[in-house]
Formats: C-alpha cells, structure tokens, sequence
C-alpha cells in the first residue's frame, strides 16, 4: 500500500517510470473493462490511452483521486464510454475475441449449456448503457456496489435498482430467444 | 417490496457462494423470486469474468503516447521558473483584498438603506422612522422627469390617507 501510494506520488511528478509502472498495472483492467462496455478491441485499444492521459491532465490541473485510485480510472473510462456514445450512438460492431468465447463454452449449469457466448454477448448489448456498466464493474471488476455507486455518482439504492433491472431483463431477453 | 427485493438480490449476490441453492436457503420466502436473477448472475459473472487478454501491441501503443504526453507535461513544468514560495500566489493580495471589502461594504450600506427606507415608507410624523422616509420622499421626487409625474408622486403617496389629491 505504501509503495502504491510512493508510486501515485511520483507519477504527481511526472516521474516517467512511475508512470510507466501505473500503466501496467492497471491498462489491462481499463482495456478489459472499456472492451466490455464497447465491444469494439480498436476502440477500447484508444480509449485505455484515452483515460491515462486524461489521467495524467487531471494531476496537471489538481483533480486527483479522493478514495481509491482504481475507482477513480474507472471513473474516467466511464466517462469516455459516455462520450464515445454520444458521438457515435450507432451500435458498433460485435466482433468477439476467440479466447474470450473458448474459456465460456465450459459447461457451469444448465443454463450456461443452453446458452451460447454469442447469445449472451448480442443479450448484453440489448441492455441500456447504465444496466451494462452495473454488471461491468460488479461481475467483471469485481467492485461492491458501493464503489460502482461511487464511480457512476448514484447512490447505493440507485444501483442496486439497476443491477436488478439488468438481471431481470437480461434474463427475459435469453429466454425469449431460446423459444 | 421490490426494493426489498432489489436488496435482498444484493445480499445474495454478496454472499458470493458457489452454489445458489446453497443461499436460497436463508431466503426460502423470496427463493422463487431469486433463484431465476442469480441464475442469470452466475452467467454474467462467467461472461464479464473471463480473462480478456489485450493485444499487446494495443496497450505498447498507448503506453508510449502516455509517455510522451508525460515528457511534454514535465517539459512545460520545467520551463516556467518557480521561485521557492512564489508558486500559485496572486500577484496583488493586498488590492484583491481592498476591492472585495469595499465591495461587500458598499453591498451593505445599499441594502440597509433600501430596507430602512421600505420600512419607514407608510411612517407618520412622531413615529421613529419617519425621518429616514423624508430623504427618500424627496430623492423619489426628484428621480420623476416630467412634471406631470412630480404632480403625481405626493398623490400616490397619500392615497392611503386621503380619497383626493388637489393642490
């Protein structure tokens, strides 16, 4: 924890190597979590970049972090899925990357046998932007619904709400394709 | 009762345990209602779950921009020369300090005076706020243009104590 905390405060500084250590630490979960909000491996690619300068202009101008660093990235990628939406709201495309699709094919239950990757990938997509990024950051990032509230500044309740309308619907949509 | 409900999945997705029937157990009035949502959980948790490992070449790229925005940040830091202390200062404390002063001060003589003077405007001669109506009878009169108005003010004044006003 001391050492992340040395790591941040020379990274303050432009420090070039701490702010390499940042990057790798912390670019495959920003790219994961962006690949996930926008489907689309060239746009997540630009966006990772995208959320570390912007990084590096929030310590410029003295708008840092308060509670948790991490969240606090995921604070940014949020935003710049928000604007990657904004300016380009057609869908994009749905390619899925093949390690991705193999390591979900390994039956779990009955539903999971039922259900292909590409299924649950276009059902997904069906959900609104906020209800897909409830379950980004809870399943995917693991994150409580605290920290998920934190970063896409709701309360608790609010997201709890979201969460549940996500699954329901999420449900709904697999359903209504199997018959 | 959907908002318990809203809670209650939470709970349950919290518990983090492998097996669902496992939690449904300390729900058994709401397991009906759950068991189909953390259904649908498990199967997210295996979507979002799986390692996403980014092209290499993706993440260098972005790497090496950061990089170079970093030096060019570093660049401009270094080439302002800060003086130890004199960083962030304002360059006329003492000014900026006066101007906000006379500013509030000014604020408070206007306003005490516009409430002074709407609170003595019905006041009568002997009442203890009727000389501060006088000064803001005679500025009021004088702000009318045209005669007609100057007429007109001292009867509008007095409309509450007299039906006519005829010189």
């Amino acid at each position: 924890m001391d050492n992340q905390q040395a790591l941040l405060e020379r990274a303050r500084a432009y420090d070039e190597k701490a702010i390499g250590e940042l990057y790798d630490q912390y670019a495959p979960l920003i790219y994961s979590y962006l690949y996930r909000r926008v489907h689309d491996a060239q746009a997540a690619e630009d966006l990772t970049g995208d959320v570390f300068v912007r990084m590096l202009q929030a310590i410029q101008s003295d708008q840092v972090w308060h509670t948790s660093f991490r969240g606090w990235l995921y604070r940014i990628a949020h935003n710049r899925v928000i604007d990657y939406y904004r300016k380009q709201p057609s869908a994009p495309p749905t390619s899925i990357p093949e390690n991705l699709a193999e390591q979900l094919d390994e039956p779990d239950s009955a539903l999971i046998k039922q259900s292909s990757y590409r299924r649950l990938h276009l059902a997904i997509r069906r959900l609104t932007p906020d209800q897909q990024q409830v379950l980004a950051l809870r399943f995917g990032e693991q994150l409580t619904a605290r920290e998920v509230a934190e970063i896409m500044g709701k309360n608790v309740g609010a997201v709890e709400v979201q969460q549940h309308r996500a699954l329901a619907t999420l449900r709904r949509i697999l359903e209504k394709e199997q018959l | 009762m959907t908002m318990h409900l809203e809670h209650l999945l939470e709970e349950c997705l919290e518990a983090r345990s492998e097996d669902n029937e496992v939690i449904l157990r300390s729900y058994p009035q709401q397991a009906d209602q759950l068991r189909p949502l953390l259904d649908t959980a498990t199967l997210a948790r295996r979507y979002y779950g799986a390692s996403l490992e980014p092209p290499p070449s993706g993440l260098a790229g972005g790497r090496a921009r950061l990089l170079a925005e970093a030096a060019r940040y570093r660049k401009r830091v270094a080439a302002v020369p800060i003086r130890p202390g004199k960083a962030r200062t304002i360059r006329h404390p003492f000014l900026l300090r006066f101007a906000a002063a006379l500013l509030a001060a000014v604020i408070i003589l206007v306003s005490t005076g516009a409430g002074i003077a709407w609170a003595a405007r019905d006041s009568l001669p002997g009442d203890a706020l009727y000389p501060a109506k006088l000064p803001s009878r005679t500025c009021v009169f004088h702000w009318r243009q045209t005669r007609r108005q100057k007429w007109d003010y001292p009867c509008s004044s007095l409309r509450n104590g007299r039906k006519s006003c005829k010189p």
